[in-house]
């Protein structure tokens, strides 16, 4: 390397910490607010694609952006449940795919979702080692908590308790893990799967317990009356679904009032989207019906409403920053005036003079925006997998 | 046989702005393979009278020649240009770039521009022959004065240049190598056929020169 590439390269080892600071000077400069453009740009897409993609969404009245956050993000929210049988009239109708889901619960820090395997089929889910849930008790874990957690298929994930002194509660259920999805770069890879009436052995509704006919249980019995036992407190429920034990699991109550969190829909067509929307138009309906799309561009009006504000704040700031750097580089001149003035008497042309001036300030400013590209390339791929982790 | 003339100047008046000082002369010439010295006392304008003759300053009036061509008709690019392929400087100061090494100072006319790949032996060449070949790779800042005195005149002799012009090369260096320093400087004019000229308060050297010009005789000439 010869000329003024040499020089400027000479330069600038020979002052490396000054050139690195103003190389990340430059790169902050940059970085800041494109950053935060690419990661509301990012995050806005995130949201978006889920919610474009979920058609139309049931669940009861109140808050929609509430109903879309857990049903779309399994975001816990108080949401009063609605009842099976509402599942039931909508499937009834044949307008679309209905598909149930339970989110009301977790196991250990991974929401807890109950549905059917029509979830896996509309959401485009692939199992990735295992097989999908085939009987109660069974899960499948999302890619992320699998990885996380460092569970494989035939391992055991406990469901948990609403809270420490939900004394009164369902015992915490053991459940299989079945299979395990591939990754999917949405909420589904945080989320543990379960059969809707797993769900609902965790809600207490359903139980499985020692037969109490057999003489074994005689300790549990409290009362007989015929063919009615009644048992004790020490009767033993099982908290894990087993091949042995599958057959004493039982229901208590009206399956129609069993709760679910809200109904995914995927109209067949544009008529029967209609129609569904139009048969929660009343205001005597016990539901609503939600455009996902809808609440997720509400929901991001409102967090990203000082978006531009950071925006030009940061923006303020590169400027500020690029004024700063300005006046580093003049006063840099200054104390590389002996340097230049040997140049000068030496013999170089204004031309070349003026590109040593500003080779340094430009190989600087290019390295800072090749390090920005690159933190912004990071922001936009950590954004990707980051934001559905965030929700 | 006369020897081509080399530098010319003629007629020359030149002041500093905002200074009483005003340098003015009616000639000042001196050969191809010339050795000339310049001597008087300090202050009465020979370092003024080398960078008028190098194109670093230009006259108010009067017309300087090197080699046939008239730098004081030439443009600024071209006259920085014809100073960067023909004339070799050894400065008072030695002008050395403290964040570069040896070497690179020694090529410096190259990364500045010189079309002339020649340097690069030639610099390896003047290193050894001042002694400062083991210095090459190590940067200028370390070097002591006479050190850096050598590696500025190795610098003005690599590009093989028409006129040397050297404002006191010998005044940081010891007597053996103070001599071995101009012995190199004259050898390499004549060699060369180039015009060297040297200002100097060092009367112990002014045996080895051609010409020696008392700078007063020149002012009242």
């Amino acid at each position: 390397m010869t000329g003024i590439p040499y020089l400027t390269w000479r330069y600038l080892r020979h002052r490396p910490l000054k050139s690195l600071l103003l190389t990340f000077a430059v790169a902050l400069m940059i970085f800041l607010p494109l950053g935060v453009q690419t990661f509301v740009n990012e995050s806005t897409r995130v949201l978006q694609n889920r919610a474009v993609t979920t058609p139309l969404l049931i669940g009861p009245k109140g808050s929609a952006i509430d109903l879309t956050l857990a049903s779309l993000y399994f975001l816990p929210q108080q949401l009063e449940p609605v009842k099976y049988l509402t599942y039931k009239q909508i499937r009834a109708l044949r307008q679309g795919t209905v598909i149930p889901l339970h989110t009301r619960f977790t196991a250990g820090d991974s929401p807890l979702v109950g549905t059917s395997l029509s979830y896996f089929e509309e959401r485009q889910l692939k199992i990735s080692d295992g097989r999908l849930f085939t009987r109660l008790g069974d899960c499948v874990l999302g890619a992320d908590v699998a990885t996380e957690r460092d569970l494989k298929v035939g391992d055991h994930v406990i469901s948990s308790p609403e809270n420490v002194f939900d004394l009164a509660g369902v015992y915490p259920l053991k459940m299989r893990v079945a299979g395990i999805l591939a990754p999917a770069h949405s909420p589904d890879d945080q989320a543990v799967f379960v059969d809707l009436k797993t769900a609902w052995i965790i809600e207490g509704i359903a139980h499985g317990h020692e037969d109490l006919a057999k003489p074994e249980a005689a300790e549990a019995v409290l009362e007989r009356d015929g063919k009615n036992i009644a048992a004790n407190a020490s009767l033993r429920e099982f908290t894990e679904v087993t091949d042995d034990n599958i057959a004493s699991f039982h229901f208590h109550g009206n399956e129609n009032d069993y709760p679910i969190t809200s109904l995914l829909v995927f109209p067949t067509s544009e008529k029967s989207r209609a129609l569904l929307l139009g048969r929660y138009e009343t205001s005597t309906a016990t539901a609503q019906i939600v455009i996902p799309a809808v609440s997720v561009r509400q929901l991001l009006d409102t967090l990203f409403s000082t978006k531009d504000l950071v925006f030009y704040g940061f923006l303020a700031l590169a400027a500020a920053s690029g004024l700063m750097l300005l006046i580093i580089f003049s006063l840099s001149l200054r104390l590389r005036e002996r340097e230049l003035s040997t140049y000068r008497k030496i013999g170089i042309s204004r031309g070349r003079l003026a590109a040593i001036k500003i080779a340094d300030l430009l190989v600087i400013m290019i390295a800072g925006a090749i390090l920005a590209a690159a933190a912004l390339a990071v922001t936009k791929s950590l954004a990707e997998t980051l934001i559905p982790r965030l929700l | 046989m006369i020897s081509p003339m080399i530098l010319e100047l003629q007629d020359i008046t030149f002041a500093y702005p905002q200074s009483a000082f005003t340098l003015r002369f009616e000639r000042f010439e001196a050969a191809a393979g010339e050795a000339v010295a310049i001597v008087g006392p300090s202050g009465c304008g020979k370092t003024t009278l080398l960078q008028v003759a190098a194109g670093i300053l230009t006259p108010q009036s009067g017309m300087v020649t090197i080699g046939g061509q008239s730098l004081t008709e030439k443009s600024g690019h071209a006259r920085a240009d014809f100073r960067l392929h023909h004339i070799g400087l050894v400065f008072q100061e030695f002008e050395l770039v403290e964040h570069l090494t040896v070497r690179d100072n020694i090529l410096l006319p190259l990364h500045l521009g010189l079309r002339d790949q020649e340097i690069r032996t030639r610099c390896e060449e003047m290193a050894t022959l001042t002694g400062i070949a083991r210095h090459l790779p190590r940067g200028a800042r370390k070097l002591s004065q006479g050190e850096r005195q050598r590696v500025a005149i190795c610098r003005a002799l690599a590009i093989a240049p028409q006129l040397i012009l050297a404002d006191e090369p010998t005044g940081n260096l010891d007597p053996a190598n103070k001599r071995a320093a101009l012995d190199l400087l004259i050898d390499r004019s004549r060699q060369n056929q180039s015009a060297l000229v040297v200002a100097t308060h060092d009367h112990d050297l002014l045996p080895a020169f051609d010409r020696v010009i008392d700078f007063s005789d020149l002012l009242h000439s």
